[in-house]
């Protein structure tokens, strides 16, 4: 993402590791967007987790409004805002660092058109960048981000304020541009994962049948009455045809959700219904 | 001889991408907005200075070096765009001080913020985003103002295609869910407003969660060092493929900070 900003002659306030693990790298887990960006959560003076792209195009941290505004960091006059303390998911912890609270208009068009898959609250740009040597390999969860011990110059802006009108003319039609990239891959990805609902149960294979092997105690399945043995027939009114295929329709059930199973008990042949709860 | 000379050949290339996988130092040019300029070969001319970005999903390259670098476009994507022609094409070879990748995609274009940017820094012709860079194990050092490259394994989904069959495969079945281990934790609906994490609401008896000590009212934080703010992003972790051993856990249990264990399950019924 490739992002201009006016830089306004602040002192540089740089983050400081609240433990300082000299020459050893910090763990720093990232998602991959859907929009092949690499994402990287962070949470700004223990507020909701919100979500970064790591982004060499981009010259500051950046924090949305919205987000800035929920975390309770107001901007100065001039745009910018400490952060006391700003935590990464994994390991790295930073303190008084400087953001620039501003939307991007990429991140505006981004999320409008929820491509990314989650919603982007902001970059993590130069100013943090480069205080690490920062290990990336895509076939890993995670980055080694590992503290240089110096301090990069200031980035200096593109002048003054009268600037600023021309350069907004020109990210505006960057907009558009993103926007008609937007056309063409064709809108909304739903990549949210599926919640799966706990129902307590564990199933075995036996004699080509499905069978409930063991109930946990207190699990939704237990309270509705199901019991080892119970040989499972039919799940939602679809029929069972192995175990697999078992965990599969079980897999598909969210929470909390009403499920049906069909039983063998014996000779006598049942039904119990359950709603399904939220856990693993 | 002949024979023997192809067949030679043959395995040289099967073994060539072992054998080039040296680590390159790739110099690159902070500029004063910090902003990257790095020089790179395509298609054997160059250098070209262009902006390397991590945050860029595409390649983008100006229409000069796309007709300098002699750049066949794809056909039927392109056209004429508000900023002029733009199109996309493959790039036959990029090159980076050494790292090279061969049929990168890139698009080709007069970007508006390229020129705003190089009026200011001097000479800047495009963008090097993950296209190239994922195709690498990379290590960026602003303090030796390089990046060290080292060729990986990782193949990138190529954004276009990809969302072109996202968009034609829409009624396509669904990939079936991981199937997740049972641990006997229930948990809350709603994360804890304070913490931002699931409360447990009962460790069921005879579980592996009952066997890690979890009581009821612990706030589960994170799992496996990814925070789980939402049942979603839980389902997320618990389903990657690293959830294979015994599962680490960050809790929140009377205002401190906690960690646990989950041992690997036997079973992995739902």
């Amino acid at each position: 993402m490739l992002t201009m900003v006016m830089w306004i002659g602040l002192a540089g306030l740089l983050s400081h590791q609240e433990k300082d693990k000299a020459l050893e790298g910090f763990v720093v887990p990232y998602r991959l967007s859907k929009t092949q960006h690499i994402v990287v959560r962070a949470r700004l003076n223990g507020s909701a987790p919100l979500n970064f792209v790591m982004d060499t195009g981009a010259p500051a941290f950046f924090v949305a409004e919205e987000p800035a505004k929920k975390a309770g960091i107001t901007p100065d006059e001039s745009g910018w805002a400490i952060i006391g303390d700003l935590q990464f998911e994994g390991q790295l912890k930073a303190k008084k660092v400087k953001a620039r609270i501003e939307t991007p208009f990429q991140l505006k068009g981004m999320n409008g058109m929820g491509l990314a898959g989650m919603e982007l609250h902001g970059m993590i740009g130069y100013s943090i960048l480069a205080q690490y040597e920062i290990k990336l390999d895509l076939k890993k969860d995670h980055m080694i981000w590992t503290p240089l011990h110096w301090t990069p110059p200031e980035p200096k802006g593109f002048g003054g304020g009268g600037k600023k009108n021309s350069q907004g003319a020109t990210l505006e039609l960057v907009g558009s541009f993103m926007q008609g990239l937007g056309s063409l891959t064709g809108g909304k990805a739903a990549l949210t994962p599926k919640v799966q609902g706990f129902s307590g149960l564990a199933l075995e294979q036996n004699e080509g049948k499905v069978v409930v092997s063991s109930v946990f105690t207190g699990s939704p399945a237990a309270k509705a009455g199901l019991m080892p043995g119970d040989e499972i027939k039919r799940i939602k009114d679809e029929e069972v045809k192995n175990l697999a295929d078992a965990k599969r329709k079980l897999s598909m059930i969210g929470a909390p959700e009403e499920v049906t199973f069909s039983l063998v008990r014996g000779k006598e042949t049942l039904s119990v219904t359950f709603k399904t709860a939220f856990g693993f | 001889m002949t024979k023997y000379i192809l067949a030679f050949g043959s395995f040289l290339l099967i073994i060539s991408p072992i054998s080039s996988r040296e680590t390159h130092k790739a110099p690159m040019e902070i500029l004063k907005t910090g902003h990257l300029r790095i020089h790179v070969k395509i298609n054997d001319k160059g250098p070209y200075p262009l902006v390397f970005d991590t945050g860029a999903p595409l390649n983008l390259l100006s229409n000069k070096i796309g007709k300098d670098a002699n750049i066949k476009r794809k056909p039927g994507r392109s056209g004429i765009s508000l900023m002029g022609p733009m199109g996309e094409a493959d790039i036959a070879s990029l090159d980076w001080s050494g790292a090279t990748v061969q049929n990168v995609p890139t698009m080709i274009l007069d970007h508006p913020t390229i020129k705003a940017l190089a009026d200011h820094l001097g000479p800047i012709e495009g963008i090097v985003g993950f296209p190239f860079f994922s195709r690498f194990v990379m290590t960026i050092n602003y303090q030796k103002a390089q990046v060290l490259l080292e060729a990986s394994d990782y193949v990138p989904e190529d954004l276009m295609k990809n969302t072109m069959a996202f968009m034609f495969q829409r009624d396509a079945k669904p990939l079936a869910p991981p199937t997740i281990p049972t641990f006997g934790i229930l948990l809350s609906k709603e994360p804890d407003p304070k913490y931002h994490g699931l409360v447990v609401e009962a460790v069921l008896p005879g579980s592996l969660a009952e066997k890690a000590k979890l009581v009821k009212g612990d706030i589960l934080i994170s799992v496996n060092h990814r925070w789980v703010d939402n049942h979603s992003l839980l389902f997320r972790v618990l389903g990657e493929q690293w959830v294979k051993g015994p599962v680490d856990l960050e809790i929140i249990r009377q205002g401190k900070t906690i960690q646990a264990k989950l041992e690997k399950p036997q079973g992995t019924s739902p």
